[in-house]
């Protein structure tokens, strides 16, 4: 994937990282992956979800009712797992290049 | 049905029918789970949240339409128009040209005839902020028109309004990014925006050249939408071979751009005859002109609505 992913996109597809999960289980993941700072709103998230299944990152994988509620689950596709490995390792070079930097400076033990 | 339960249905309502087919009863359920999770509150953030999104399904104005890429094409290119249109209104437009004009200003702003200078450089300093801090854009632009209608209302009531034929195409060579869907760019385009944005202002300005040695300090403000209007047939020229070239290569979001950002000139220029006490004749293409431009927004919004592939719920509606 060439295209820088932006946050908020990366941490949808993060969280659908260990399996499948319907809108509100992503809002919940999404909060969970990013220690609270992030909070989707419903519409922002369907949003997104019409876009990432546009580029066939993410699929609808089966829906249910439960208390008359229904749930429709969402989950990676081969190329969003592609896309979201290429991302997080991109990240953690980042991360690491800049923690060493930092260390180098002595301003982190 | 709860009262909570009736708000929900009565906000998706926002979305366009086949939408609602497709997504309506999941996004309800997601808003009613994220709702019980905050104790049963409906915060009013989601439902701002939920209308905004229903209304960019149903206009078309998403990442992925037509009209959503064309208006994020267009969104800085128009606030290097909008900038540099201010700083032409700068030069030629408030400044006292004679005696004459100085004395049948009754109020004066300044050394302006109008508050004027102030909204151009509005203007001027919000596209240099929008390039500089790019996630702020939507909101650099909402301030450029919001100081921009404030200033029209100061300047009507002091007798010091600008020129509001020049003042509204400044405010809607800013709407397109004001409108943008997409908030964060993956990639940056400063160079092309600046540069689409001058070839938008050099183009027009090519059709002013006859008018050119009638210009000079002061004259724009009181001549300059004459001169627009005057000058469509010139300016339809210009517009349409762009155009022809934007299809040739098939650049249909920058086809959509140029329909956004042509909207205020040909507007202008067809509706300002209309508005002059004297008998000015509107120039004989205005008709064909505002009927193409007509026909081309149409196409964009028509060619962008929402048509959602996938199948609605088996469950949906129980």
């Amino acid at each position: 994937m060439t295209k820088e992913m932006r946050g908020p996109t990366y941490l949808v597809l993060a969280t659908l990282a260990d399996g499948r999960k319907h809108g509100y289980g992503i809002i919940q993941g999404v909060s969970e992956v990013s220690g609270g700072t992030t909070t989707l709103k419903a519409g922002t998230l369907y949003a997104m979800l019409d876009r990432l299944e546009t580029e066939g990152l993410i699929l609808g994988d089966g829906e249910e009712v439960i208390d008359g509620r229904l749930r429709r689950y969402y989950k990676l596709t081969p190329d969003g797992t592609t896309a979201l490995a290429e991302e997080s390792k991109q990240r953690l070079r980042v991360s690491k290049e800049t923690l060493s930097r930092l260390r180098l400076s002595g301003d982190v033990a | 049905m709860t009262t909570r339960d009736n708000r929900v249905q009565s906000l998706i309502k926002f979305d366009p029918r086949r939408y609602r087919e497709i997504r309506g009863d999941e996004v309800i359920a997601t808003v009613l789970d994220v709702s019980d999770g905050d104790g049963g509150h409906l915060r009013l953030g989601t439902q701002i949240d939920l209308i905004l999104r229903g209304l960019q399904v149903r206009f078309g104005v998403t990442g992925e339409s037509l009209l959503g890429r064309s208006l994020n094409r267009a969104a800085m290119p128009g606030m290097v128009m909008a900038a540099n249109f201010g700083l032409l209104l700068f030069i030629f437009g408030d400044i006292p040209r004679s005696s004459w004009m100085a004395q049948t200003s009754i109020n004066r702003f300044g050394w302006f005839v109008s508050i004027g200078p102030f909204i151009y450089l509005v203007w001027i300093v919000g596209t240099i902020a929008a390039f500089e801090w790019p996630t702020l854009r939507r909101s650099i632009a909402l301030l450029c028109v919001g100081l921009s209608a404030v200033a029209m209302v100061v300047g009507k009531l002091n007798q010091i309004s600008p020129n509001f034929w020049q003042v509204s195409i400044l405010i809607s060579l800013g709407m397109p990014c004001v409108l943008d869907p997409v908030l964060i760019q993956a990639k940056r385009r400063v160079l092309k925006d600046i540069g689409v944005g001058l070839f938008g202002c050099l183009a027009l300005l090519c059709t002013f050249l006859p008018d050119l040695p009638k210009f000079n300090l002061g004259s724009f403000y009181w001549f300059g939408t004459y001169y627009i209007s005057h000058e469509l047939p010139r300016i339809d020229l210009v517009f349409i071979l762009i155009a022809i070239g934007l299809t040739m290569i098939k650049r249909w979001e920058w086809l959509g751009a140029m329909i956004i950002l042509s909207g205020p000139i040909v507007v202008v220029a067809v509706i300002y005859p209309f508005s002059l006490t004297w008998n000015a004749s509107s120039p004989k293409v205005a008709l064909p002109s505002i009927l193409i431009w007509i026909f081309g927004a149409i196409l964009l919004v028509f060619k962008s609505r929402f048509r959602g592939t996938s199948e609605p719920s088996a469950f949906a509606g129980r």
